[in-house]
């Protein structure tokens, strides 16, 4: 580099120092918190123990992987997390589009407004509070749930206490507190769908039913088929939350599992926090992470150029 | 046209659907609220479904006089203001140098910040950096980490590029460096989208429990919605119960364990229900405006 350049390079600092400093806060944060634990997920190949750190533990190579290929435990999980959230991807899924239809089908303005403030609100509010709700609407003999079967002469169901209703309780708690935001893609997507288009087919003599299934529809598949992309490469984390997409999170699997529905209730978020944070086996928990992640990833591949192949188009 | 006007019975039907998807949202909040200004005794007789039975303020204040639970509340309400102030300050200033074209290395900094929105290392090394960085049981945990975010400051981003250039360049003419262009013009144009930021990260630090369960064993730097979690499952009930017979013996008989749980409910979700609808107006706009840009 010759001395111009240098000269150049250093007056463009100077100027921009307070760019730089601007930056300086967002950088360091984001090395810290983002870039040294990507390094760290080295553990997964060592014997880590949290005292000698990541420079003296031992390396292992792949044995924490093999074990868990071996427990069963991580199958049980394994198994919970691929079918909740299966049942997301088909059934959950579609439900923002048909929200965000609907609400477009709405004559009056205000209607629609007061109708999003109020479904929004879920979504602020904690799967903590969630939890306490749920649990409190569907106690054994006093929730309101099971005085409302009783009138219709049900009998009392124990909710909590049966694995078999919890994947229920906990994909409708999903959709509850869900399907009003993750509707605001479409909508937006709607609203900018050309209002020519409607007129013309409205000429062209096209029912309301024929204008919703041949405009609105089409006009949105774009922003469904990128959030299915998404959605279809988190089914291993269930982290629910890339891309906004529909599916029970940690938070929500935490606050809705007890032990004795725990065989329906634990995916592999739930064995991951046990093993590694309660059970201290962090590297073991670590490689299960990478497994997810690999397995997240695989995913979103595999469903991105299967839409590729359908669509002509995809997220990549 | 004159047809359009007429409500058919498929405006009626959504219609329907919609009063009814409306009623099932709103309708847990009620029940709780009803169970929680119900009298403790009478519940377990009767049943609660819309109403309070045997309205009582007792389950309020025995929460309200409990000292664990207010000092759960100041906590969740000093992380909530420290940590959206910090993160309104971080990425409003990164969103400020990341908008000028002429930004050195901006390729390489815009990659080094889009990168972590995708891939990370995960819970455990996350917990593991955490432990080195000395951050267990100190209060900066809740604030620190996730102080910064890629997606906030590509919000402001856009909305900065929207402002109009020429108030700027002239400032700039005028020689007014980035600090001043930055003070005087950038932050009082931009109350709408620090608004939706502000929105986001506050509810999103009040709402928090899963860092205090990880980070925090001083249950003194405990959050509220951390203890909701405990009084709710069952862990520090029977506590709770007896300082609630100690302080105040009276209110033991208006008061039982469930309308208790469902009081402090209500006390964690109250701030939450009333400034949702004075950001409302802001988050819908901010949203729109990044969807359609971003």
């Amino acid at each position: 580099m010759n001395p111009t350049h240098q000269n150049s390079l250093v007056r463009t600092i100077l100027q921009q120092k307070i760019l730089i400093i601007f930056l300086l806060p967002a950088i360091i944060l984001t090395f810290i918190f983002s870039y040294v634990p990507m390094f760290g997920l080295v553990i997964a190949f060592q014997d880590y123990k949290i005292l000698k750190g990541f420079f003296h533990s031992d390396f292992i190579g792949l044995a924490n992987f093999r074990e868990f290929f071996h427990t069963p435990d991580f199958y049980d999980a394994l198994e919970n997390t691929i079918f909740i959230n299966l049942i997301c991807l088909v059934i959950v899924f579609p439900l923002p589009i048909i929200f965000a239809v609907m609400l477009n089908e709405l004559v009056s303005a205000k209607l629609k407004k007061t109708i999003q403030t109020i479904t929004y609100l879920p979504y602020f509010i904690s799967w903590v509070v969630v939890g306490g709700l749920f649990y409190k609407l569907l106690e054994s003999e006093t929730g309101v749930v099971n005085v409302l079967l009783g009138y219709m002469g049900v009998e009392n169901i124990t909710f909590f206490r049966d694995p078999e209703y919890f994947w229920a309780i906990i994909i409708f708690a999903t959709i509850w507190k869900g399907i009003g935001w993750n509707s605001i893609l479409y909508l937006s997507a709607i609203n900018s769908i050309d209002p020519h288009l409607y007129e013309a087919a409205e000429v062209d003599g096209a029912n309301r039913f024929q204008r919703m299934f041949h405009i609105t529809l089409p006009g949105i598949m774009g922003t469904a088929a990128f959030l299915f992309i998404l959605t279809a490469g988190s089914i291993m984390n269930g982290s629910g939350g890339a891309g906004g997409s529909l599916a029970p999170n940690f938070e929500a699997f935490w606050n809705f599992r007890n032990a004795l529905v725990s065989s329906k209730s634990d995916v592999l978020d739930i064995y991951v926090y046990q093993q590694g944070v309660q059970g201290a086996h962090y590297s073991y928990a670590t490689a299960i992470g990478i497994f997810q992640s690999i397995m997240s990833l695989g995913l979103l591949f595999l469903t991105n150029s299967m839409i590729k192949k359908w669509r002509g188009e995809a997220l990549f | 046209m004159a047809q359009r006007l007429k409500f058919s019975w498929f405006d009626i039907s959504i219609g329907t659907i919609f009063i009814f998807v409306c009623f099932l949202t709103i309708y847990p909040f009620l029940y709780a609220m009803a169970y929680s200004f119900s009298n403790g005794k009478s519940v377990m007789l009767q049943r609660v479904v819309f109403w309070p039975i045997d309205f009582t303020l007792e389950n309020y204040r025995t929460v309200f006089i409990n000292n664990t639970i207010i000092s759960a509340f100041m906590v969740s309400v000093i992380k909530t203001v420290t940590g959206t102030l910090l993160s309104l300050a971080v990425i409003a200033t990164a969103a400020y140098s990341v908008s000028k074209k002429h930004l050195i290395a901006k390729k390489y900094i815009l990659l080094f910040i889009v990168i972590p929105m995708y891939v990370g290392g995960g819970l455990l090394p996350f917990y593991i950096t955490i432990y080195h960085l000395g951050l267990m049981n100190n209060f900066l945990v809740y604030i620190l980490p996730g102080a910064f975010s890629g997606l906030f400051m590509f919000l402001v981003k856009v909305y900065y590029e929207s402002l109009p250039s020429e108030v700027e360049e002239s400032a700039k003419i005028d020689g007014a460096g980035d600090l001043r262009v930055f003070l005087m013009i950038f932050i009082p144009l931009s109350t709408p989208v620090y608004a939706t930021v502000a929105l986001f990260v506050g509810v999103g630090q009040w709402n928090a429990w899963f860092d205090a369960m990880l980070f925090m064993n001083n249950a003194k730097l405990h959050p509220l919605q951390f203890l909701l979690q405990n009084i709710l499952r069952e862990a520090e009930v029977t506590t709770f119960a007896q300082v609630a017979a100690l302080s105040s013996p009276g209110a033991v008989k208006q008061t039982s364990v469930e309308t208790l749980r469902m009081a402090t409910l209500m006390v964690a979700t109250f701030p939450i229900l009333f400034i949702y609808p004075f950001f409302q107006k802001y988050f819908i706009k901010g949203i729109a405006l990044g969807a359609v840009k971003g």
